[in-house]
């Protein structure tokens, strides 16, 4: 998870128009990015989040903060890309769950890409579940790692609702699990959540 | 999932978290990333870094796409750095921006064209501006086109000598209204233009007073600033009046080809194919014009609205100013004292800074108030 304080100077450098300050930049954020996006359903995940970038350039004269703002506003900008793309493909209709999002190729061998992939559709089937706000804001908080209150922001809702939003998407996701017959594990039987790799 | 907000934020930032919930949600959370965050490609990285980097030098070297708006969004932009400075923040985009013109810009017809009342070329004018901002105003009924022009071989009508002077009055009829389109269409542009100026002048003005006011910090200045919104508050009116005017020009020109090109075609039957080609290009110019004459007027009255309500709030605010003013400077000397020096600062500096603020904001919510008084 790309903390928003090691890209200080990479967002200095982008306002003083400076290439590898944009480099920089897209190549801790744009994974994240399109992960995001794809996970919503954006059918070109990559070119979106190119997209997001590049108006990113463009307005960047008017962004002020440091690598944390700048990391909630670019979020920003993407979930409004990606409200915008609904939008525009509610005139034409796809399939928008997340269950269309694409199969990520992994470069290992065929038994454990198919268990990787059984793994993906079982999370994938969780998420599918909730509530479009409950997803978003677990979305933006898992895969983009910000915080309660800049996902406020991203998403122009107070920070109690977005509290609300994801106790309820985390009490979803409880119930899901259980429905299928998950047991979470005896504390002693796991290890620390900072041992696992 | 039975989990604390303090052992989910942890969870989130990879830190340990004690609890069976927290370590299930590490792995949903590991998993959920393994499914939808992969390295992006080298050739998609490269191809994007490129996009992006030569969308950096074009910012570098100011290089944009030449549009008529260009100007007025610079305007727009230079106004928002002034908002921002003042905690009026408008973020977002140039179309963040042109959403804000637009709505500017409909807000004073925004009423009748919700009821659908207005004449046909302001009401699909209005429609299509609105619907630029996301809100729905009836579309208007297309007129019904009450020209009808029969074809004279299949009635097997001869044109008579008796015919010539409607047929040369028909095409002298078209010829003027051509001309009257004409003449409307560059009304309706110079109001346009007008009006695109008065926006950027006025803006230009307020950001400008707007910093005078928060930086000043001696009675001269605060005196020079409270002068300064009278005189913009008078030009703003007298700009966005010429607009008006203009639009009202582009209108009524407009009206007079439309009834032309009526008269036009009322001869139309009688005529030859070219005549009644040249009644056909007559009324479509007529029409055009109106559409064209009838948007500008409509955009001009916006103006006027809103712009004599900024006007309005500027000579308010210049009182309120000059009591803050007032309030902010030296006391007189007493009988007998000399004069203090010409030219000192405020010895209060916080009510000017207080109260400046105020008004500063006032002006500022004014100007953008189009976009408040929107109605859906």
């Amino acid at each position: 998870m790309i903390d928003g304080q090691g890209l200080d100077g990479a967002v200095s450098a982008a306002k003083n128009g400076a290439d590898w300050g944009w480099t920089a930049l897209y190549r801790a954020l744009a994974p994240t990015i399109t992960g995001y996006l794809r996970a919503q359903g954006a059918p070109e995940p990559e070119d979106v989040a190119a997209e997001v970038f590049i108006q990113a350039v463009k307005g960047i004269d008017r962004f002020t903060g440091d690598g944390t703002a700048f990391k909630s506003w670019i979020f920003c900008i993407a979930h409004n890309k990606l409200v915008d793309d609904i939008r525009k493909r509610r005139r034409r209709p796809v399939d928008l769950s997340p269950e269309a999002g694409r199969d990520i190729v992994h470069p290992a061998n065929v038994e454990d890409q198919v268990m990787r992939n059984l793994a993906d559709r079982q999370v994938r089937q969780i998420f599918s579940q909730l509530t479009a706000d409950q997803r978003n804001v677990l979305y933006l908080r898992m895969i983009g790692g910000l915080t309660l209150e800049e996902v406020a922001k991203v998403l122009g809702k107070p920070s109690s609702a977005i509290k609300a939003l994801q106790r309820r998407g985390l009490a979803a996701i409880k119930r899901d699990l259980t429905a299928q017959g998950y047991q979470v594990p005896h504390p002693s039987r796991l290890p620390a959540v900072g041992e696992l790799t | 999932m039975n989990i604390s907000d303090g052992d989910f934020d942890k969870v989130i930032k990879g830190q340990p978290a004690s609890g069976a919930e927290a370590a299930e949600m590490a792995r949903i959370m590991r998993r959920l990333n393994s499914a939808y965050v992969s390295p992006m490609g080298q050739a998609t990285e490269a191809r994007h870094l490129a996009a992006i980097q030569q969308a950096n030098r074009s910012r570098k070297t100011g290089t944009t796409v030449s549009t008529g708006l260009t100007p007025l969004f610079g305007a727009l932009r230079s106004f928002g750095g002034g908002m921002r400075r003042y905690g009026l923040a408008l973020s977002g985009s140039t179309a963040v921006w042109a959403v804000v013109v637009a709505m500017f810009l409909v807000t004073a017809t925004g009423g009748l064209a919700a009821a659908g009342v207005l004449p046909y070329p302001l009401q699909s004018a209005v429609s299509q501006a609105a619907e630029s901002v996301g809100l729905e105003v009836p579309r208007p009924e297309a007129p019904v086109e009450d020209v009808t022009m029969s074809d004279p071989a299949s009635g097997g009508v001869a044109v008579q000598e008796s015919d010539l002077a409607a047929q040369q009055a028909a095409l002298a009829s078209a010829e003027q209204a051509i001309a009257a389109a004409e003449q409307a269409q560059k009304a309706a542009q110079e109001a346009a233009a007008i009006t695109a100026r008065c926006i950027e002048e006025s803006m230009a003005q307020v950001s400008t007073l707007v910093d005078g006011i928060l930086t000043a910090s001696s009675p001269a200045q605060a005196q020079a600033i409270v002068a300064q919104a009278r005189n913009i508050g008078g030009g703003v009116k007298s700009c966005a009046d010429q607009a008006a005017a203009a639009g009202q020009t582009g209108v009524g020109r407009a009206g007079e080809a439309t009834m032309l090109a009526q008269t036009a075609a009322q001869g139309a039957p009688a005529l030859d194919d070219q005549g009644r080609s040249a009644v056909a290009a007559a009324e479509k110019a007529a029409r055009t014009a109106a559409t064209s004459a009838g948007s500008a007027l409509q955009m001009s009255q916006s103006i006027v609205d809103n712009v004599t309500s900024l006007a309005a709030s500027l000579v308010n605010s210049s009182l309120g100013l000059q009591q803050a003013a007032t309030a902010a400077a030296p006391p007189p000397p007493a009988a007998g004292t000399p004069a203090p020096p010409a030219g000192g600062n405020f010895t209060n500096p916080g009510a000017w800074a207080g109260r400046g603020m105020d008004y500063a904001n006032e002006i500022m919510r004014s100007f953008m108030g189009g976009a408040g008084r929107t109605r859906r």
